[in-house]
């Protein structure tokens, strides 16, 4: 991209499947907060189709010419925290993911199925994920 | 150790520094290179320098795998995450979309020292914080601001003498990628490979339409796979199976596969036949070896070196002669034997004199143009085969006539298998040379015929 661009929003796609990608999972909640001053706010709850996609969300970011200075004055990205549900699995919770202007980030997300016992149950256990930005 | 480095399907990846107790994990190469890509740099900067750092990447790890740093020290893992003797590597992390295309594409290219076989230990930093002796990621992004190339970074770190390999063998999974990309009209075992495979996976993603004829010719029904299978793939959505699209193919089938493979799934009958001949050569006869002679025909025709063959669907000792000239000029075994290979490579030799040769036919049929046609093709050859067909129809009370409207129908479709039961050809509904060829003479032998005044329709055909 031209670090010279305008563009101060991003993209973000969810994929949710199970079995490392091989089994799709639709009807899963996504659930998306934008952090902004230490605080997530939720943006969009969405749902996924049956090839465990969801739509794709544009979330704001900063300047891209952020991205192109060494030392800049500000991040040159937005964090955004990513939860997901889905019955008879799981849940996740992927931390501080990091969102470009101008990029598509696609996050996925390999569910774990719940134990036979618990299914039905939802259950309190969420599997933590947190991202990181590259330290450049 | 001189064995040539191979791409292996999956990395085990320790999240951690080497002697801790952490997890490891293990992912798909491609889906590891991504990872390490989208946690190292800004998926802003400009593609050259992404692409620049992404080789950087595979080299290393290639690097580490080749030599077997960690297994060679006792540890059952290839790589870990620490930066400080490793790269950066965030399990569950998003990845970047752009990264992710270009991964797709290059993750059999690495680099090597000129006269080396293993991979370069491609060292890099950020180049500000901390300088290396290898590649300075903000650095790349001034010189990829300076319009210079990937490779050009590249030597600019690590100097002239490195080597790019590319369409590095990989591992066990998969077999190698069809000399050319396979779209609309291309046909051939590779073709049948994807078909199966797609219908396969359709089963988990019940979103990519099955293709209900495995024939081995890539029509619209399978076009329409291929697009959705890169749309939930995350590939370029051109229906056209290339590099990227190949290997996301076999992956997805393998993850399919081995998830399947606890309640022990075999092969199936699908996955084993093959549409074509996998080889043709001295004492074959029939259908497949008229096909290989239309093509010797017209390859001799432009190119006389090539000996001219009869075009009798024998294959005798002319044939093989045709072919042995064939394969050395193209830089063949000269072995006599036809395989996929050398069949695509003659198909694409054809193709190419179709379209240079086309313009100067102006009487006669047109001769094959080099596409197959089937249900759902459309556009002027499909109008030529339907006047083919109906002239065919006012010999033949066994082939029904058809409207010409450019568009392969089931009606047309109804003929082609008339006519193919006819011929005593395989019954497949799809149009390839020697068909096409067949429709071809009796077309022009119609029209010379009513011109000559002397073919007065049907009554002539009434035989017996």
């Amino acid at each position: 991209m031209d670090k010279n661009e305008k563009q101060n929003y991003g993209y973000l796609s969810v994929n949710v499947t199970s079995a490392d990608g091989a089994i799709p999972i639709g009807d899963a909640t996504v659930v998306v907060r934008l952090v902004e001053g230490g605080v997530p706010r939720i943006i969009a709850v969405l749902l996924t189709d049956e090839s465990g996609q969801t739509p794709e969300l544009i979330i704001q970011t900063p300047a891209p010419s952020l991205s192109f200075d060494p030392s800049p004055d500000a991040r040159p990205y937005s964090l955004v925290d990513i939860e997901t549900t889905a019955y008879g699995y799981y849940s996740t919770a992927n931390i501080s993911v990091p969102i470009f202007p101008g990029v598509r980030s696609v996050q996925n997300i390999n569910m774990i199925a719940l134990p036979e016992n618990e299914q039905g149950i939802p259950s309190p256990n969420v599997i933590v994920f947190e991202s990181e930005a590259p330290s450049l | 150790m001189t064995r040539e480095p191979v791409i292996p399907e999956r990395v085990r990846v320790h999240l951690g520094p080497a002697d801790s107790g952490a997890q490891t994990v293990t992912v798909s190469f491609p889906d590891y290179i991504k990872n390490v890509a989208s946690s190292e740099i800004y998926p802003t900067w400009p593609d050259e320098a992404i692409k620049a750092n992404i080789i950087a990447e595979i080299s290393f790890a290639l690097n580490r795998i080749y030599t077997e740093y960690y297994p060679a020290k006792g540890y059952d893992f290839d790589i870990t995450n620490s930066t400080a003797t490793d790269q950066a590597f965030i399990y569950g992390r998003d990845v970047y979309e752009n990264i992710s295309m270009i991964v797709d594409e290059i993750f059999n290219s690495y680099i090597v020292r000129q006269g080396n076989v293993e991979p370069l230990f491609a060292l890099y930093c950020d180049g500000i914080n901390t300088t290396c002796d290898g590649l300075s990621q903000w650095g790349s992004v001034t010189l990829a601001e300076q319009g210079l190339d990937a490779l050009e970074i590249l030597k600019r770190y690590f100097g002239d003498n490195i080597e790019l390999i590319t369409g590095a063998p990989i591992m066990d999974v998969m077999p190698s990628i069809p000399g050319r990309p396979l779209g609309i009209g291309t046909y051939g075992n590779d073709v049948a490979f994807i078909q199966t495979r797609l219908n396969r996976i359709s089963v988990n993603y019940p979103a990519i339409p099955k293709i209900y004829s495995v024939d081995g010719a890539f029509g619209v029904e399978t076009e329409n796979a291929v697009r959705q299978f890169q749309k939930i793939f995350g590939l370029t959505q051109d229906g056209v199976v290339g590099r990227a699209t190949w290997y996301k193919i076999q992956l997805v089938y393998n993850a399919v596969k081995r998830l399947s493979d606890l309640s022990s799934e075999g092969l199936t009958f699908d996955e084993i036949t093959t549409p074509f001949p996998d080889r043709l050569a001295v004492g074959d006869e029939g259908f497949f070896v008229y096909g290989l002679q239309y093509y010797l025909r017209w390859i001799s025709l432009s190119n006389p070196v090539v000996p001219n063959v009869a075009f009798d669907g024998i294959f005798g000792p002319e044939t093989e002669n045709a072919v042995k000239t064939f394969q050395s000029l193209y830089g063949f075994a000269p072995t006599g034997i036809v395989d996929d290979d050398l069949f695509e490579t003659m198909f694409d030799v054809y193709r190419g004199i179709i379209e240079t040769v086309s313009d100067e036919i102006v009487t006669g049929a047109p001769p094959f143009p080099g596409e197959v046609l089937k249900l759902g093709s459309e556009g002027d050859n499909v109008r030529i085969l339907q006047e083919f067909i109906n002239a065919t129809s006012s010999v033949y009370d066994e082939v029904p006539p058809v409207a010409v409207t450019g568009v392969f129908d089931e009606e047309t479709q109804s003929a082609v298998y008339a006519a193919q039961a006819l011929f005593d050809y395989p019954i497949t509904g799809v149009v390839g040379p020697v068909l096409w060829d067949t429709f071809g003479i009796i077309y022009s032998t119609v029209n010379d015929m009513a011109e000559s005044g002397q073919w007065s329709g049907r009554e002539m055909s009434v035989e017996e």
